[in-house]
């Protein structure tokens, strides 16, 4: 059908591509951020942490919880916002790093030695209470922060990256390296990496084991709280934000190689990347057959592939006896 | 009626005219004379035919008791029509879950698969069911061939439930079989995420499949499904009568699906008991042994989940045909976790167990759903403890007892002293 | 657009001259796309009080009951949990507000004096719960509901309330599907969105004068109903639907779908969806630069969309079921009693369930509180006047006049700028 031609180039500028480059960029540098969480404690613990992206919820409201105190709106200067905004960073890690710590503690060390199935549906509890503690006590409406932080840097004709989107980009590499010098510098990074490598030996070696597990789940959900507050900054949310930015963000960490940080970076921006230009392409690579509603698809398509072909991920560190 | 005329209606059977159905029929009568003669013989053990053998003693074993199941489920909602349709109607639906629990009890209790995405056989059964009992189907040809076809209002084909319901079965447990082969090599955490994103990629694709070809309507989903009749008797009518009783469509409904619920439960124990369940069972115990024992793993994984996969496509049929009409929203993500708890916690690997965890997981949730999130609040808060406490579920099968109760010191890995293994 | 057929709508649209059309004979002019579009110009009407109903009795806080009296359920079922719970408890606020001054007032047949109750079941916009809603109701010997409240579930609760003979109004379905499926019990009062798409259509073009119309939709059942109903009009009228674009309900980010909208460079989007989506669209895509003007439908009509835009919710165009607030009669007394009773504003379709109630109170009133007499009496509702506008239904169960608002928000806040009538037979 000569239409399917029309339907091929209609709409495409340089302009869009670079943006919807940048989009994506912008949002998978936060997969990232959430990525390294599910990272790192599936390495520790082989275990996906379902309640993980419920801990990133739990951030995106403390983080409207504070903004709202201050009485934030958008004409607020920077010199209230920028000191307001750090401490909903604080507050955010700070309660984030705690429930990971109580989460780990009440409902994934009981069943350290339990089959496979125990812990995920444990996780799968968790994710049910703080989502519906969520939806009962705070709202289940959306929320969204006034815009904050305005302001942005032309780039083409029509593309401009805005101070947000820097912001993201920035900060989430920052973390990374953060994590990186942590993971290699200090006591508890050293137990995390041997514990992830083998942890009968580490034991031996005299590694506790509890220690290095509570540290995991505190960094992750401190990194997943910074992730929370970039987020309200530019997208909506409600109480289910957490569950679908956590697959999404799984998904990146299995995409880079689990267990491995610069590996969940590349998950996420490949993952952002694929996402923006799969939506925002799609229809016109398919003559309108798929359309842009097909996001989420990209994802869990991705994933399923690079399970398939390459299961341990791009930047593999330790291949892992699972196929 | 003359003999000759008894003999022509038994040989018809009452599936109705079409001349498959009347085959089918036929099938089954020739197979019900086999299994006669093979039995008279006695060649078949008795035990067969019982095939819930209480264990042990106490309320467990009366519970495992098939009888006594059997009473339950026909009396429960008589019981009902006393106290008004709205139980009969939440009784219908933890029905509906207790065909998927067992469902889903084949793929995760006895084949150690994590499949969190049970919910596309569901919608797939339902879709299937509900296309072609529906005006939907002439919108499908219509889009594929649409030179064939006149546009203009078409009343669809309607077919017979005898036919459609299997038909819907086979569809998802092929489906089933095209989710296992991507994910054969894929074991535990791994697994349930693929298997997650399965069941949200089946739910998107069926909201958007209305362009280019209309094949599910998308949103607004299938509407005008027929009811299922059997002769003269349609389910969906309200105005059925015995004495003062009123059979509302639901309590139809809920007949159908316990004798549905009853032919699985039969074929599951058969497949449980024999050498394929003990197979599934050496892959959940370690499937690199079981390769190496000589176990065909892969053919038995789709089994797996074909099988699970046909009982929750026949669930899904008769859900389209009670509701009448379908929609995506139907079949979200949160309905493969329920299923999931229902197992868990009714006990896997054990069928009696799956069906007393969707009737108390099930009745939690629906007569709570006034207070929705607080009910789910509640709800995720049982499952932390009941993992922890009691992982091996209300109703285990003696072999989960046997992994999960014994305790295991924690830095050293063995019992404790002078704990052995239970008789 | 999907099963509108068989549907006779007689009489053009019938303008109110409410609103002053910028470039009002825009379509034809060449090459000029962005020359006949100005948004900005169409201004809200000043507010005009109508004739306050002298029939409005007062409401006071609770009626005292009479002891004795036989009690009447009357049923409701909405959406009271969930994240759409701001529409349903309106809608059984209003209905509530409709019992207590009918108790107050006294309601009685034939000799007997009745007192209503009001028995509020959740469906939570999902069909299976709202079976078991209407079941409940159903034993609990209602004579007839308000309800549902958004259609999805209203349609597979409709059946079972044909079944049982049950009357049922609902004040904010607008699927076409609810009343063509020939129950004689499913009723609505107000408009169907095969009516108020191409309502927001002729607005979008013959009243903007915008030819390049991008068009949105959230992929839920009435999001997209609504936004196809558009695009179809759309076409009819001579504009361009430079680019459709779907969205899931559950997204909370819309830069993809953005972008590639901007690329088509439209001067009006339509987005068919609820106030959750739209909302933070609309931020969104003032951030990435798009400078087009942005309409939606009655899902987008309410506080929350303008709380979430924040400031960029200025100059949004939605329409809405129903004659906008200074034209509906009893609004301000409505209101009034509203806010005394629940100590909040009226979110949105309170009216119309306030009026539905009272239409059945009527029927209790002229022919008992019999289920037969209830859906005669509804069914030959002719005239009847209430809060938000007269009604008469039509034998399929919708309103003969079929009213839409659009409105535009200003200042923070939604005005009127023009109504559409539609005269069904």
């Amino acid at each position: 059908m000569a239409n399917c031609l029309n339907i091929l180039t209609s709409g495409f500028t340089v302009d869009g591509l670079v943006q919807q480059l940048i989009n994506g960029l912008t949002l998978g540098s936060i997969y990232a951020l959430i990525a390294l969480g599910y990272s790192m404690v599936y390495g520790v613990l082989e275990l996906i942490n379902f309640a993980h992206g419920d801990v990133f919820m739990i951030g995106t409201f403390v983080v409207l919880g504070v903004v709202d105190r201050f009485g934030l709106t958008d004409q607020s200067s920077l010199v209230v916002v920028i000191p307001a905004l750090l401490v909903a960073m604080i507050a955010a890690m700070a309660v984030c790093a705690a429930l990971g710590f109580t989460i780990e503690k009440v409902a994934y060390r009981p069943l350290r030695n339990a089959p496979r199935l125990a812990p995920l549906i444990s996780a799968i509890g968790v994710s049910f209470v703080l989502e519906a503690w969520v939806a009962t006590y705070v709202s289940a409406n959306y929320f969204t922060l006034p815009n904050l932080i305005q302001g942005e840097i032309p780039i083409l004709s029509d593309v401009s990256i805005s101070y947000v989107q820097i912001l993201m980009f920035v900060a989430s590499l920052a973390m990374m390296f953060f994590l990186q010098q942590l993971v290699q510098r200090t006591h508890l990074g050293r137990g995390m990496r041997a514990v992830a490598q083998d942890r009968d030996a580490a034991a031996l070696m005299g590694v506790n084991m509890n220690r290095v597990v509570s540290f995991t789940f505190v960094i992750g959900s401190a990194l997943a709280a910074v992730a929370a507050l970039l987020w309200t900054l530019n997208f909506s949310f409600n109480q289910t934000v957490g569950f679908i930015a956590g697959l999404k963000a799984f998904t990146a960490a299995v995409i880079g190689g689990i267990g491995n940080i610069p590996g969940a970076m590349l998950g996420g921006f490949l993952l952002g990347l694929a996402e923006s230009l799969g939506a925002g392409y799609i229809s016109n690579l398919t003559c309108g057959v798929f359309n842009s509603s097909y996001q989420n698809v990209f994802a869990f398509a991705f994933l399923i592939l690079m399970l398939v072909l390459r299961p341990s991920g791009i930047l593999r560190e330790h291949v892992s006896e699972r196929a | 009626m003359s003999f000759l005329d008894i003999f022509q209606a038994v040989l018809h059977g009452p599936f109705g005219d079409f001349p498959f159905a009347i085959l089918a029929w036929q099938a089954i009568l020739v197979g019900a004379i086999y299994l006669a003669v093979r039995l008279l013989r006695g060649r078949i053990p008795k035990t067969a035919l019982l095939p819930l053998r209480p264990v042990g003693r106490g309320a467990s074993a009366v519970l495992r008791n098939i009888y006594v199941l059997v009473a339950i489920g026909l009396l429960l909602p008589l019981a009902e029509l006393f106290t008004g349709g709205y139980l009969i109607s939440v009784t219908y639906s933890i029905e509906l879950y207790v065909m998927l629990s067992i469902g889903l009890n084949i793929v995760v209790g006895f084949t150690g698969l994590l499949d969190l995405g049970y919910v596309a056989f569901f919608a797939v059964g339902a879709y299937v069911f509900g296309i072609f009992a529906s005006p939907q189907l002439a919108d499908v040809v219509h889009g594929t061939l649409y030179f064939l076809v006149p546009s203009g209002p078409a009343a669809g084909i309607h077919i017979s439930m005898w036919v459609l319901l299997p038909i819907a079965g086979l569809v998802a447990a092929l489906f089933g079989v095209l989710i296992g082969l991507p994910t054969l090599r894929l074991r535990g955490d791994y697994l349930a995420i693929v298997t997650l994103g399965f069941g949200e990629i089946t739910r998107i694709f069926a909201n958007n499949l209305d362009t280019p070809v209309n094949i599910t309507n998308g949103p607004s989903g299938v509407t005008d499904i027929d009811p299922i009749w059997i002769g003269n008797y349609s389910f969906g009518d309200p105005n059925h009568y015995l004495g003062p009783f009123r059979f509302t469509p639901f309590l139809n409904y809920y007949y159908l699906v316990f004798v549905l619920i009853l032919i699985t439960v039969f074929f599951v124990n058969r497949l449980a008991n024999s050498r394929v369940g003990r197979a599934w069972g050496a892959i959940r115990e370690d499937e690199t042994a079981a390769e190496v024992a000589g176990i065909n793993t892969r053919n038995l994984k789709l089994l797996a989940y074909a099988s699970g996969g046909f009982f929750g496509g026949m669930a899904g049929a008769v859900f389209a045909a009670g509701q009448h009409i379908i929609a995506p929203e139907s079949f979200q993500l949160f309905v493969s976790i329920l299923v999931l708890c229902m197992v868990v916690a009714g006990g896997m690997g054990s069928i009696p167990g799956s069906i007393l965890g969707a009737v108390v997981v099930g009745a939690v949730y629906f007569l709570t759903s006034q207070f929705q999130y607080l009910s789910i609040l509640v709800f995720g808060i049982l499952l932390v403890l009941l993992i922890i406490l009691r992982p091996q579920g209300i109703l285990p099968s003696t072999q989960r007892k046997l992994e999960l109760e014994l305790e295991v010191d924690e830095a050293s890995g063995l019992p404790p002293a002078g704990e052995t293994l239970p008789a | 657009m999907f099963r509108t057929r068989g549907l006779a709508v007689l009489a053009s649209a019938t303008l109110l001259p409410l609103a002053f059309a910028c470039g009002s004979t825009g379509s034809g002019s060449g090459g000029g796309t962005a020359s006949t579009c100005k948004p900005d110009s169409v201004a809200a009407v000043p507010a005009q009080t109508a004739a306050f109903s002298a029939k409005l009795a007062s409401v006071v806080h609770r009626a005292v009951q009479t002891a004795n009296d036989p009690i009447i359920k009357i049923g409701f079922i909405g959406i009271l949990s969930g994240q759409y719970a701001s529409y349903g408890v309106d809608e059984q606020r209003g209905a509530q507000l409709a019992i207590d001054a009918a108790n107050a007032a006294g309601v009685s047949y034939n000799g007997t004096s009745y007192t209503l109750q009001l028995d509020s079941q959740d469906d939570a916009a999902d069909p299976t719960k709202g079976a078991q809603g209407a079941t409940k109701l159903v034993d609990d010997q209602v004579v007839a509901v308000i309800g549902g409240t958004f259609s999805g579930a209203t349609i597979a609760e409709s059946k079972i309330f044909s079944d049982n003979g049950i009357t049922q109004i609902s004040p904010s379905a607008t699927n076409p599907k609810y009343t063509s499926q020939g129950f004689k019990t499913a009723f609505r009062v107000v408009g169907r969105d095969d009516q108020q798409g191409p309502a927001d259509a002729d607005f979008i073009v013959k009243t903007l004068g915008c030819l390049n119309v991008g068009v949105m939709d959230d992929k839920s059942q009435y999001g997209q109903g609504l936004a196809d109903a558009v695009n179809a009009q759309v076409t009819v009228d001579k504009g361009t639907v430079v680019d459709r674009e779907h969205v899931d309900t559950n997204q909370t980010d819309f830069s993809a779908q953005l972008t590639t909208m901007k690329g088509h460079n439209p001067d009006v989007i339509f987005y068919g969806g609820y106030s959750a989506q739209f909302g933070p669209i609309v931020q969104q895509a003032r951030r990435l630069g798009i400078k087009a003007t942005f309409v939606s439908g009655d899902g987008s009509q309410d506080a929350s969309a303008i709380q979430l835009a924040g400031s960029d919710a200025e100059g949004l165009f939605a329409s809405n079921a129903g004659p906008a607030p200074s034209l509906q009669p009893g609004y301000a007394a409505f209101q009034a009693a509203y806010k005394a009773k629940y100590n909040a504003d009226i979110f949105q379709y309170a009216p119309q369930s306030f009026d539905a109630t009272n239409i059945i109170i009527s029927a209790i009133k002229a022919g008992g509180a019999d289920k037969a007499a209830i859906l005669a009496g509804v069914t030959a509702t002719n005239n009847y006047q209430g809060v938000a506008q007269s009604y008469t239904f039509t034998s399929t169960g919708d309103v003969k006049e079929s009213i839409f608002t659009i409105y535009k928000v200003e200042s923070g806040a939604w005005k009127a700028v023009k109504a559409v009538t539609l005269n069904v037979s």
